[in-house]
């Protein structure tokens, strides 16, 4: 745990990180993406659109679109609808918001504590994670934003979780 | 970053330095002596000139410096207004906004640059030759009060002389020798002007040579002489005014060697006597009451303001029901106080139509010059506000239109006085308010469009039946042109004398929420009307239920409500259909268009008929809600593209409902 504690010249390296959960895994995202977390408010559906995109929602006069990320990597069920919260992020196309099981924590980690994407999961299927980061012995799936609405790849948990498995794996390597 | 915010500053602000140029160019050439439209001109472009030299877009700069020389030949009177000098004029202008638009790549122009810039050089080069013969490089220009004295002095006897006085060019302390030769000359008379100004000399800002003119009862000799001994002076030479400098306008004070700096410098004090001080200082005072906000920070501070308006209705109901009296009446305040924030803040959001109409009158004159026709182009209503969304884009119609005016509408001149018309035709572009909406009126007093022809060609075009065509009044024969299948005919502007384009002019229009129309006679000429509502950024609606969920239907697409029991309706080829009034309706239920689960269905249902402008169709909704007021917001590009889906809005319960799009729809 001591990487964390980082001296100055190095701290620019470092990533802060929103972390969040999805069906018991662990995810994060960057915080400088992260515009807010809201509370799950009212959502209309939006007619002939992609399955995950739950609807669009009034922030402040503005409307963005939501999107379940458990329905972006099928996930089945739904989870605790009392900490579910909507995580508004800023991609290109403007803001987003990210429908996910509960926010967990704001963290620091060390820029060497991320290793990339695990390639051998075979190409294209990995896109959408930035990297694996190791928090102790916790594993946290990194996401590529600019990727998780573009990336046309079918997402599926079986996959998150190797990810997840090979990011582990691979510091033996390093 | 900051760079970046300058540079955006500049470039509307140098756009606005362009169309001013283009217009007053324009009205230049109706008035070609205005020598105040001139000072205005020249003015405006050395702004532009320093403001792209400071920004360093040299090529910008460049031709802009060229243009200057021009412009001020022009405004001394040694080069005149005609067509072929206006001409290049246009073109460096164009060129100019070209440059604008590409500022990071002027290499593109190189080759037009070269072209536009000698065009201006051959301008200069003729009358500078021409002039500089007489006046020996610097020219003389005199106020109405320094000819006063001089005519006083030669009625007095005295002499009006002009000396001519050059330094060596090794000469250190060039003004403090201008200073002795100034005082000598001041004991011997009246000194009235000198070129360059005494304040320039004093300054050390001329070369080597300047001249005076002198108020004189002593002989040219003794003058010379007196000069002659002042050290580090070249050469001196003392002659008599020539009497033409008096009444000639045709002067130049400017000094060739002179940067352009203080050629402007010149003029100001020139302009500042000569013409009134008035309208500059009105044009100022303009300028100041504005402030440049970026669009961006305007639309979050409309968006903001329509979120405490939303707000505000919950707390209103609240503060109703409240138990605390004093409550309600700053609850009653705060509901007004929003309510005015609300109008005044989409206000903001309204722009004068001047900047579509600014551009306009420029292309009817390079069209009417291109044709061989004569037409004058009267512009009202200028100061018309409307949303600047539509403002935007009601740009191409109209040039469409007035091009259509101008192309086939208005006769050629020979034409014109056979059919006893004045030769030059008159264009108006009329924009005033009414009621909520605006309109504006394009009319031309050409040829006009015979309805026989449009039947016809409508008939050949197989777009309607004999019968039909003979049922057809005039006027509804003549809107035929406003038809997709009319305008596809290709000459169709040879009989009618418009139809290319002018479905597509009706499409920009109607998806503004607007309308055209066209009155005509043969003959008499032509108007067109176009309708549009003032902002898009609120329209009524008509709130409907389907599926649980609340939906926005445009009002202006809605023809009627009607309720229809499930026995009416028929099928037709695996259509739902009902006859309403004689007329077969296409039933489309919306929540299946718009792949909702389906709620049981009623015995009757709520069908609301809506049209655009091509079909008509009703569509089946579960509860009609009622009419609102909404204020349409656009979906996140995320999203956007979605079928039947033409934005959103937030109702008063903070939630977001769908508009529909009923053309994508029906």
């Amino acid at each position: 745990m001591n990487g964390l504690v980082k001296k100055s010249g190095e701290a620019m390296q470092d990533l802060q990180l929103v972390a969040f959960c999805l069906q018991g895994e662990e995810f994060a995202v960057d915080i400088q993406k992260v515009r807010e977390v809201l509370k799950v408010t009212q959502i209309t559906p939006l007619p002939q659109s992609p399955e995950f995109i739950e609807g669009v929602i009034n922030l402040r006069g503005e409307v963005l679109p939501v999107v379940d990320l458990r329905k972006r990597f099928r996930l089945a069920g739904t989870g605790d609808s009392g900490k579910a919260r909507i995580i508004i992020v800023e991609i290109e196309e403007g803001l987003v918001g990210l429908i996910v099981d509960s926010v967990t924590e704001v963290l620091h980690l060390a820029a060497t504590a991320v290793e990339p994407p695990p390639r051998r999961l075979g190409v294209g299927k990995t896109e959408f994670i930035q990297g694996v980061g190791k928090l102790g012995d916790r594993l946290l799936i990194i996401l590529d934003l600019e990727k998780i609405l573009s990336v046309d790849e079918q997402l599926g948990l079986e996959q998150l979780q190797l990810a997840g498995a090979a990011g582990l794996a691979l510091p033996g390597e390093v | 970053m900051e760079q970046n915010e300058y540079r955006d500053l500049f470039l509307a602000e140098a756009r606005e330095y362009l169309q001013g140029l283009n217009t007053a160019l324009l009205a230049l050439e109706h008035n070609p002596e205005n020598r105040e439209i001139l000072q205005e001109m020249f003015r405006v472009a050395h702004s532009l000139k320093g403001m792209s030299a400071t920004m360093g877009f040299n090529a910008l700069a460049g031709l802009t410096h060229q243009l200057e020389s021009v412009l001020d030949l022009l405004r001394c009177g040694s080069l005149q207004v005609e067509s072929l000098v206006a001409n290049v004029l246009f073109e460096a202008l164009d060129l100019l906004e070209m440059l604008l638009e590409r500022l990071d790549e002027p290499d593109i122009f190189n080759s037009q640059l070269e072209q536009v810039v000698c065009r201006l050089r051959e301008l200069e080069d003729q009358k500078v030759c021409t002039q500089s013969a007489g006046a020996a490089g610097l020219r003389l220009a005199f106020d109405e009060f320094e000819k006063d004295s001089i005519r006083d002095a030669l009625a007095h006897g005295e002499q009006a002389l002009l000396v001519d006085v050059s330094l060596e060019q090794t000469c250190l302390l060039k003004s403090v020798r201008a200073y002795m030769v100034l005082r000598a000359l001041e004991k011997t008379g009246h000194l009235i002007k000198s070129v360059p100004s005494v304040q320039e000399l004093e300054e050390e800002q001329f070369k080597d040579r300047f001249r005076v003119v002198l108020l004189t009862a002593e002989p040219e000799s003794s003058i010379q002489s007196g000069l002659g001994q002042i050290a580090e002076v070249e050469a001196v030479s003392v002659a008599p005014l020539p009497v033409e400098l008096l009444d000639d306008n045709r002067n130049d004070s400017r000094f060739p060697e002179a940067g352009p700096a203080k050629t402007v410098d010149a003029f100001r004090a020139v302009s500042e006597t000569e013409t009134g001080e008035e309208s500059k200082k009105g044009l100022r005072r303009e300028k100041e009451k504005t402030v440049r906000v970026e669009t961006d920070k305007l639309d979050k501070l409309i968006n903001l303001v329509g979120e405490l308006v939303v707000n505000r209705t919950s707390v209103v109901e609240q503060g109703k029901s409240g138990v605390v009296a004093e409550m309600s009446s700053a609850v009653e305040q705060l509901d007004r106080i929003t309510t005015d924030l609300q109008s005044a803040v989409m206000k903001l959001r309204m722009v004068p139509i001047k900047q579509v109409f600014e551009r306009l009158p420029r292309m009817v004159r390079d069209l009417t010059q291109e044709k061989g026709k004569k037409v004058n182009l009267e512009v009202r209503g200028e100061d018309t506000e409307l949303d600047r969304s539509i403002v935007n884009q009601i740009g191409d119609p109209l040039v469409h239109l007035l091009r259509n005016a101008v192309d086939h509408g208005i006769e050629l001149p020979a034409e014109r006085v056979a059919a006893g018309k004045p030769e030059s035709a008159t264009i108006q572009l009329e924009a005033r308010h009414e009621g909520s909406y605006v309109m504006i009126r394009v009319s031309d007093d050409g040829r006009g469009i015979d309805p026989v022809k449009v039947r016809a060609k409508a008939l050949e075009k197989g777009m309607l039946g004999t019968v039909e065509a003979q049922r057809l009044s005039d006027e509804d024969a003549v809107r035929l042109i406003f038809d997709n299948g009319f305008s596809l005919a290709e000459q169709v502007s040879d009989i009618s004398g418009r139809g290319v384009g002018m479905d597509a002019v009706r499409t920009v229009i109607e998806s503004m929420n607007g309308s055209t129309d066209i009155r005509t006679a043969v003959g008499q000429g032509t108007q067109f009307y176009i309708r549009l509502p003032l902002t898009l950024a609120i329209i009524k609606a008509l709130l409907v239920q389907v599926s649980g969920e609340i939906y926005a239907l445009p009002i202006e697409t809605i023809r009627e409500n009607l309720y229809v029991a499930t026995a009416e309706i028929k099928t037709i080829q695996k259509g739902k259909v009902i006859t309403l009034r004689n007329e077969v309706l296409p039933l489309l239920y919306l929540d299946e268009a718009l792949g909702l689960p389906p709620l049981v269905r009623d015995e009757v249902l709520s069908v609301v008929v809506v049209e655009t402008s091509d079909r008509k169709a009703g569509l089946v909704v579960d509860v009609l809600l009622g009419q609102q007021e909404i204020v349409i917001k656009s979906l996140s590009k995320v999203v956007e593209g979605i079928p039947g889906v033409a934005g959103a809005t937030v109702l008063g319960n903070g939630k977001v409902a769908l508009i529909l799009d009923v053309s994508s729809l029906i």
